[in-house]
């Protein structure tokens, strides 16, 4: 599914425009990563997209047509979002939390059914971690955790993805994990993701567009390798890079590299 | 394999823990009407409850009779929806805080509801108008709270919390005037007797008034239960899943305020039900609130009963049922709690 958005305009209480008509959009299955330094409300401009905050100006769509006009209770069929982290004085167990995903589908009186279960259980086996379905929330690890959130928004069977900065608490290894599941996700199941990161790296090797966001309400989109560039990032960030390539089994890849002075 | 196993134990053990939970209340509901100073035989009792459907001879006394269908009868009924209520209700709003240590008083219902029996014993003391003014109070200390705690964006949780606090302080204080005020030889001990709780003397004309609404509340959130699950995530969680959070919640509300009007209206302020029993029942059979709710219904209506029946055969003279609730109650609490380390929920 195409999401887009148009001239978006966002505002904390009587500061200054956050962003300034911020237009960019994805089609089915491609992958956007939002980069940004600290502060330049990478996270806001997350939540806008996907109506958790209203924009101050200008509107999300969905295949053309406004997210108010789908209506709440479809939109979240249509797309799913995965927060940061998820905390809950209830520990309970995966395949609980994954079972909330449904709670688009449900009123306010139902209980999942056997189908919604089978659905929860084909997400957990999507995202590799079906052994952990028993388990309590509070006996996983964080990248554990990452993942259990990841199949609870594929329970919605949502057509777009989105999420906040999903590897940036986690080890090397997990970083990776995450990655290559949100770009199997996306290949093979033709959902579009998008994806705020900290990591150019990360933008470099996962995804097709990148939407570089600036602390002065400026900001660069398009294509991952025309918009990552050494001197972008370094008006963007303020600080000095050098971008790498070297070949991995036969592959190119990127890497960054923050400079001092 | 040893997974498997595992998996198919708990399943087992699950089974076990829903059949003790759906027989213990039933037991103990026949054991109660057998007890008290003036004890009937159980066979009789069967008899007599029988007879009220069915066409029997009549081999009991009329004494035997009126005793178990007039008395005891009505005041278990009671006892066993206003332990289930409390208890259930305390499950709902400790999901819907996500926060453990909340009790069904949270929003200064059972202050207002306490003031508004307070007032009517003071200006009246007939029974129906006790009820009418607590229950009357009641509402009005949520709808109190409510309205204090909105702002434009709609009633984030910490804001109703605070607003809930300054209620029932506002209410405690008012119930405190009233008793300064009210004639000490007369009045004043029966509110203080009042709202230490006691379900003596409840007949079933009580009932018709209370029972529908603790009833009805009781079913509400029984079928939201799952829903509450998605409700105790933080509010942008909850919102992300497609779900009217703040419809939710407020629905929750209204039918925690139900049951807990109408259990003060009857039987004064209860502590301790609402707040200890959703953490054995979690002990029990785990924080999912699909399976928590009805064994609250179930371990609520059991520990309610049986301190009522201590109330009411221990000594000559009924001793009020918030003492007994927390003294029965607090040390069996601390056994548990010393013995799993409070890792159960």
């Amino acid at each position: 599914m195409r999401l887009e958005v148009k001239n978006g305009e966002f505002t904390y209480g009587k500061e200054k425009n956050l962003f300034e008509k911020i237009c960019f959009w994805v089609e089915k299955g491609e992958i956007m990563t939002i980069l940004g330094p600290n502060g330049a409300g990478k996270t806001t401009l997350l939540k806008c997209t996907t109506s958790l905050l209203k924009w101050g100006k200008g509107t999300t769509l969905i295949n053309h047509q406004p997210l108010n006009e789908w209506g709440a209770g479809e939109v979240w069929k249509k797309m799913a979002y995965v927060p940061q982290s998820s905390s809950n004085v209830f520990s309970y167990t995966v395949l609980d939390m994954v079972l909330m995903g449904r709670a688009p589908y449900l009123n306010l009186f139902s209980v999942p059914s056997e189908p919604d279960v089978a659905i929860a259980r084909s997400s957990l086996e999507t995202v590799g971690i079906s052994y952990l379905e028993g388990k309590r929330c509070s006996e996983i690890s964080g990248g554990e955790m990452q993942l259990v959130l990841i199949a609870r928004a594929l329970t919605s069977e949502p057509n777009i993805l989105i999420l906040d900065e999903p590897e940036s608490h986690l080890d090397f290894k997990n970083q990776l994990l995450i990655l290559e599941i949100l770009k199997k996700i996306a290949k093979r199941k033709g959902i579009s993701c998008i994806i705020n990161t900290h990591f150019p790296a990360h933008a470099l090797q996962i995804s097709d567009k990148t939407l570089m966001l600036g602390k002065g309400r400026q900001y660069l989109f398009g294509k991952t390798e025309e918009v990552i560039t050494e001197n972008n990032l370094r008006d963007f960030f303020s600080v000095n890079v050098k971008i790498l390539s070297f070949e991995n089994k036969g592959e190119m890849m990127k890497t960054v590299v923050p400079l001092a002075g | 394999m040893q997974e498997a196993l595992v998996q198919i134990n708990k399943k087992k053990n699950a089974k076990k823990t829903a059949v003790v939970l759906v027989i213990l209340p039933i037991i103990f509901f026949f054991v109660s009407i057998c007890l008290g100073r003036y004890l009937v035989a159980p066979g009789k009792v069967v008899n007599i409850l029988a007879a009220q459907v069915l066409p029997l001879d009549v081999t009991w006394s009329s004494i035997e009779e009126s005793v178990v269908s007039q008395i005891r009868l009505p005041r278990i009924i009671m006892a066993m929806l206003v332990g289930a209520g409390l208890s259930v209700s305390g499950a709902a709003f400790q999901g819907l805080f996500g926060n453990p240590l909340v009790s069904p008083h949270i929003l200064g219902v059972s202050a207002g509801a306490g003031f508004g029996a307070a007032l009517g014993i003071l200006i009246s003391g007939q029974a129906v108008v006790i009820q009418f003014m607590a229950i009357s109070f009641g509402t009005l200390a949520v709808v109190i709270t409510y309205l204090v705690s909105r702002i434009k964006t709609g009633t984030p949780l910490f804001m109703l919390v605070l607003s809930g606090m300054i209620t029932q302080a506002f209410f405690t204080a008012l119930i405190s005037l009233i008793k300064y005020v009210a004639d000490p030889e007369e009045v004043l001990p029966t509110i203080v007797y009042w709202l230490m709780g006691s379900i003596s003397g409840v007949s079933y004309d009580d009932l018709w008034i209370g029972a529908p609404m603790i009833l009805g509340g009781i079913i509400i959130l029984l079928l939201m239960r799952w829903r509450i699950n998605v409700l105790s995530l933080n509010e942008e969680e909850a919102r992300s899943l497609g779900i009217d959070v703040q419809k939710s919640r407020w629905i929750v509300i209204i039918a925690t305020t139900l049951i807990t009007s109408a259990a003060v209206s009857l039987c004064g302020i209860i502590g301790w039900v609402g707040l200890v029993i959703p953490h054995i029942c979690r002990m029990l059979v785990g924080p999912d609130h699909r399976a928590l709710l009805p064994a609250c219904v179930s371990i609520g209506s059991f520990y309610l009963l049986l301190i009522d029946d201590i109330a009411r055969t221990a000594t000559a003279a009924e001793i009020p049922l918030s003492i007994l609730t927390a003294i029965v109650g607090a040390p069996f609490f601390a056994y548990l709690l010393r013995k799993t380390g409070g890792k159960w929920s």
